[in-house]
């Protein structure tokens, strides 16, 4: 089917802003929109950049933004975005700079991921264990959907409170933040909420559920977050039990 | 399931953890919760229960100054509509500031939006107290 | 290197938790306005008993009166997607967002159709 992809192009070595470009490529049926891409870069321009991998929506490297929604490209097929063929815009994901055509700058996403402390803290002044840490299969199985991120930012790109506010951790590293906070071996906790409960922490987030709705792996950051603040509430109140 | 382990979790923070905005947040919920209430008493007290006589010029549901006078003789109207007034004036400023938070707002500028977003509550209480007191003046 | 904004105001990629925050929120600052000029038109009263109830009767037109109502139904949304959103912070039904929205929609729109009906039978006697 042939299908026209107008692609917002930026090429700092040639000019200072970005613009669109179309191309118009022949694909199958079949075809994911990361696989137009690739058939434009390597049949009709070698000079656009994007970031792909393991095409099977597991590395996270090719987030972006398709008809204005942040998703996986190698996810995300032509027929459903473009049923009967026409036109896909595709754009880099947002709140993120642009360094190149499609390529996002993943550093202020890498930043705050590492502010929430994003490993299991041990305990340095316990005993030392005599056996293996033992968790409630339930509680595995429930801090499963948390470590399946793959750290592509979609959320990040979706959520609109990134979009207006630059120092809002954003979702992917407070979903993280709970992964870690629920875990039994952890010991990091006092922390990580310090830094969690903080103004552009855990507050700025409005329950908008987009971050949760986009994730390509079903990840829930709006429930880690909920969950989250009902801990340093609770904790605060002292009504912990 | 989960709540165990939260429970556990929590347990192990020996001194609890907040930052600046628990209050402010707590707040909204609290007052936003009992503003359902006390509003839904304004409504229906001032517009629904309000069709005492009705004369031949004056629309049931309308507000007339005696009639709110008449109110203001029990002590419990007091007491609701200054939990009202202050509330409601609580739970917009606070909203305010909330909107100036989301689009980053901070240090200098946060403390000068605080204060004048205190200023404005402040005084519109205090006006608003004078306006009651005027009906049983 | 240039940073584009997210386009979670677009029509298309506009969705429902999207629109009950803006909604929340532009309810919210007008409600807090609406709010501040009340104060104001209520103290009247410091200039006396019949000040007050001339000044009152200028809000007895049928315009003045369908605002009321329209006031009504915007607080009624306002409060009814505030419980959703105190729902949500107590970590319940955050499954059903979509679904409590519309709850917390149409229950407000029926407020709204309440209250001008109520209205409209005052202006017609």
């Amino acid at each position: 089917m042939l299908v026209r992809l107008r692609i917002r192009r930026y090429q700092p070595e040639t000019s200072q802003e970005p613009y669109y470009q179309s191309f118009e490529v022949d694909v199958p049926e079949s075809a994911t929109v990361l696989d137009s891409l690739l058939e434009v870069r390597d049949y009709l321009d070698g000079t656009l950049s994007l970031r792909a991998s393991c095409r099977s929506a597991i590395c996270g490297s090719c987030g972006m933004r398709i008809n204005g929604v942040s998703r996986l490209a190698c996810k995300t097929l032509v027929v459903d975005v473009a049923p009967r063929g026409g036109e896909i815009t595709i754009e880099p994901l947002a709140n993120l700079p642009v360094i190149k055509d499609l390529v996002a700058d993943m550093d202020p996403f890498w930043r705050k991921w590492r502010e929430v402390t994003p490993w299991l803290v041990s305990d340095e002044d316990g005993e030392k264990p005599e056996r293996e840490h033992l968790m409630a299969n339930k509680l595995a199985l429930y801090l499963n959907q948390f470590a399946a991120c793959i750290a592509c930012g979609v959320c990040y790109s979706a959520c609109p409170i990134v979009a207006i506010d630059d120092e809002y951790l954003g979702p992917a590293a407070l979903a993280k933040a709970l992964r870690y906070s629920y875990d039994p071996r952890d010991h990091g906790k006092r922390q990580r909420l310090a830094r969690l409960a903080e103004e552009q922490g855990l507050w700025r987030c409005h329950t908008i559920f987009s971050c949760a709705e986009q994730c390509p792996k079903r990840v829930n950051p709006t429930e880690a977050i909920q969950q989250l603040k009902k801990m340093v509430i609770l904790a605060r109140l002292g009504l912990a039990r | 399931m989960a709540q165990v382990e939260l429970e556990e979790k929590v347990r192990e923070a020996p001194t609890p953890v907040a930052g600046p905005s628990f209050w402010p947040w707590l707040l909204q919920r609290v007052t936003g919760g009992a503003l359902l209430i006390l509003l839904t008493l304004h409504i229906v007290v001032n517009h629904i229960f309000n069709i005492a006589e009705v004369e031949d010029d004056i629309l049931p549901g309308l507000v007339v100054f005696s009639d709110v006078a008449d109110r203001f003789e029990t002590p419990a109207y007091w007491i609701i509509a200054v939990l009202l007034l202050s509330f409601a004036l609580f739970h917009g400023l606070n909203g305010i500031r909330n909107i100036l938070l989301d689009y980053g707002v901070r240090g200098t500028g946060e403390k000068v939006a605080t204060g004048a977003l205190l200023g404005v509550g402040l005084a519109a209480f205090t006006f608003g107290v004078i306006a009651l007191a005027a009906f049983i003046a | 290197m240039y940073k584009p904004v997210d386009a979670q105001f677009q029509a298309r990629a506009m969705r429902t938790g999207t629109m009950a925050w803006l909604l929340q929120r532009l309810s919210g600052i007008f409600l807090t306005i609406y709010l501040i000029i009340h104060i104001i038109v209520i103290g009247n009263s410091v200039r006396g008993e019949d000040a007050f109830d001339d000044l009152l009767g200028l809000f007895e037109n049928p315009l003045m009166l369908v605002l009321d109502a329209g006031l009504v139904g915007v607080v009624a949304f306002h409060a009814l997607n505030g419980i959703r959103l105190i729902l949500f912070d107590l970590a319940i039904g955050l499954r059903y967002q979509k679904v409590l929205f519309w709850i917390a929609f149409i229950v407000a729109l029926g407020v709204f159709i309440g209250s001008a009906v109520a209205v409209r039978n005052i202006i017609v006697d």
